[in-house]
């Protein structure tokens, strides 16, 4: 460098000229159109999300179909008498709670453990609701537990009590925090309702459905900490089921209110 | 957002004469001009604000340099100029019959020459002699090389001494 930078600072500064004219700048201008643009980056982003959640549940469904047929049973007062014959008798369970009502982004609360399936194993029996009842596992001989299905703990077991058998099928699994559970989420919308009581943890969504002598009731709710419980309970077992015919009971083993006392008060959490 | 207004407001207020006077050099010398960029630029820093001030206090300057040389830039290319041009000559007034005050001519001359300058060039001039940046802070802030900003510098003040009277511009520049 052979001159100042001086000298070319001074240079540009002349090309100000000796007088500015008053700063005209709309100041009110610069935040409507900030605030606006703002609104719409976080539309855009927020869309963004629910269009990669929808894409991963999308996915996630249909990767479950193709590779394990067993997480994509069906509770067996579901089926037809036709599609019983089919299924060898095994009781098959709803889809996963996932495909039900409006995707939201799910709140990450730690890995998916065998371990922690055992835990919760431990609280459901422990519940005051199935101390009483009848626990037999739908499949191999065994005491029914929760198993990991995916990102989900899932608990299958037949259930007697006072003469009454039916499948009862618990999901616990993490939710989004910044919704409350609709009737939307059911899986049998049916006479759906959602419960909000003082002595609540959370609203409940509570469905009773039937069909023919096909009973179906099912509870979901979604915790303070972003976990979401669902259960299902049916009035046919799989051992009715596999009965020739297949029979069933006139009513599920487990009222409403135990649903709702399962779900709200066994201490069920993704973590 | 309340936080975020006032603290913007107050950047806007301190700053936005500063940022007219370098918009109006990277325009070449057009008021007008000067103050659209300024407020396409602060439109931007304000959507973009949270992020900033997590970045730092020197970032908010940083990234108002940025964001101003490449809209102006950007500005050019969209030959933004064919709207609204700079004239070459002061127009005709009764006052410019008598003698202009002092440094007027000077000032003229000067726009003059930095309005034929390219867009990147005069840029690259603004950034590290009005501005006083660095080679690397110019290239940051322009998305260039190192290389480029100082053959680009160069050539600005090659041509700035070209268009104007010898003794105005010293040699100097990045060799």
């Amino acid at each position: 460098m052979t001159g100042s930078t001086d000298d070319i600072k001074d240079l540009l500064g002349r090309a100000l000229g000796g007088q500015e004219p008053p700063l005209r700048l709309d100041r009110d201008e610069v935040f409507r159109v900030g605030r606006k643009r703002l609104r719409r980056r976080r539309a855009l982003e927020a869309g963004g999300v629910v269009a990669a959640v929808v894409v991963v549940v999308v996915g996630a469904t249909t990767l479950t179909g193709l590779g394990d047929g067993d997480s994509q049973r069906l509770l067996p007062a579901a089926t037809s008498t036709a599609t019983v014959t089919t299924t060898q008798g095994k009781p098959e369970l709803p889809v996963s709670t996932t495909v039900h009502g409006p995707p939201s982004a799910p709140v990450s609360q730690g890995p998916i453990t065998s371990e922690h399936a055992d835990v919760l194993t431990d609280k459901l029996y422990n519940s005051a609701v199935l101390h009483s009842r009848d626990l037999t596992t739908p499949g191999p001989a065994g005491k029914p537990e929760f198993v990991v299905r995916g990102g989900t703990y899932l608990f299958e077991a037949d259930v007697t009590f006072a003469g009454m058998e039916g499948a009862l099928q618990v999901t616990v699994e993490s939710g989004p925090l910044d919704r409350s559970v609709t009737c939307e989420d059911m899986s049998y919308p049916g006479d759906c309702e959602v419960r909000l009581r003082p002595d609540y943890k959370a609203p409940v969504a509570t469905s009773d459905w039937a069909t023919g002598k096909v009973v179906r009731r099912e509870v979901r709710t979604l915790l303070p900490d972003g976990t979401k419980v669902m259960a299902l309970v049916t009035n046919q077992s799989s051992r009715q089921l596999a009965d020739n015919p297949p029979s069933m009971s006139p009513n599920p083993p487990l009222s409403l209110d135990d649903l709702v006392e399962l779900v709200l008060n066994c201490g069920l959490r993704v973590s | 957002m309340a936080d975020r207004d006032a603290e913007f407001g107050e950047f806007l207020d301190s700053r936005a004469v500063v940022m007219r006077r370098t918009a109006y050099l990277l325009c070449g010398g057009d008021w007008h001009r000067a103050e659209d960029l300024v407020q396409t630029t602060l439109t931007k820093i304000y959507v973009a604000w949270s992020r900033i001030r997590r970045d730092g206090d020197g970032s908010v300057d940083a990234y108002s340099r940025k964001i101003m040389v490449r809209a102006a830039i950007d500005e050019s290319r969209r030959a933004y100029r064919r709207r609204e041009s700079v004239v070459d000559e002061l127009p005709e007034t009764g006052a410019a019959m008598s003698a202009p005050p002092a440094g007027v001519e000077d000032a003229v001359d000067v726009r003059r020459a930095l309005a034929q300058l390219p867009a990147g060039q005069r840029a690259v001039v603004v950034l590290r002699y009005w501005e006083d940046l660095s080679v690397v802070e110019t290239a940051q802030a322009l998305g260039k090389s190192e290389g480029t900003v100082k053959s680009q510098a160069s050539k600005g003040l090659a041509a700035l001494r070209r268009l104007l009277q010898p003794g105005d511009l010293a040699e100097a520049g990045d060799q």
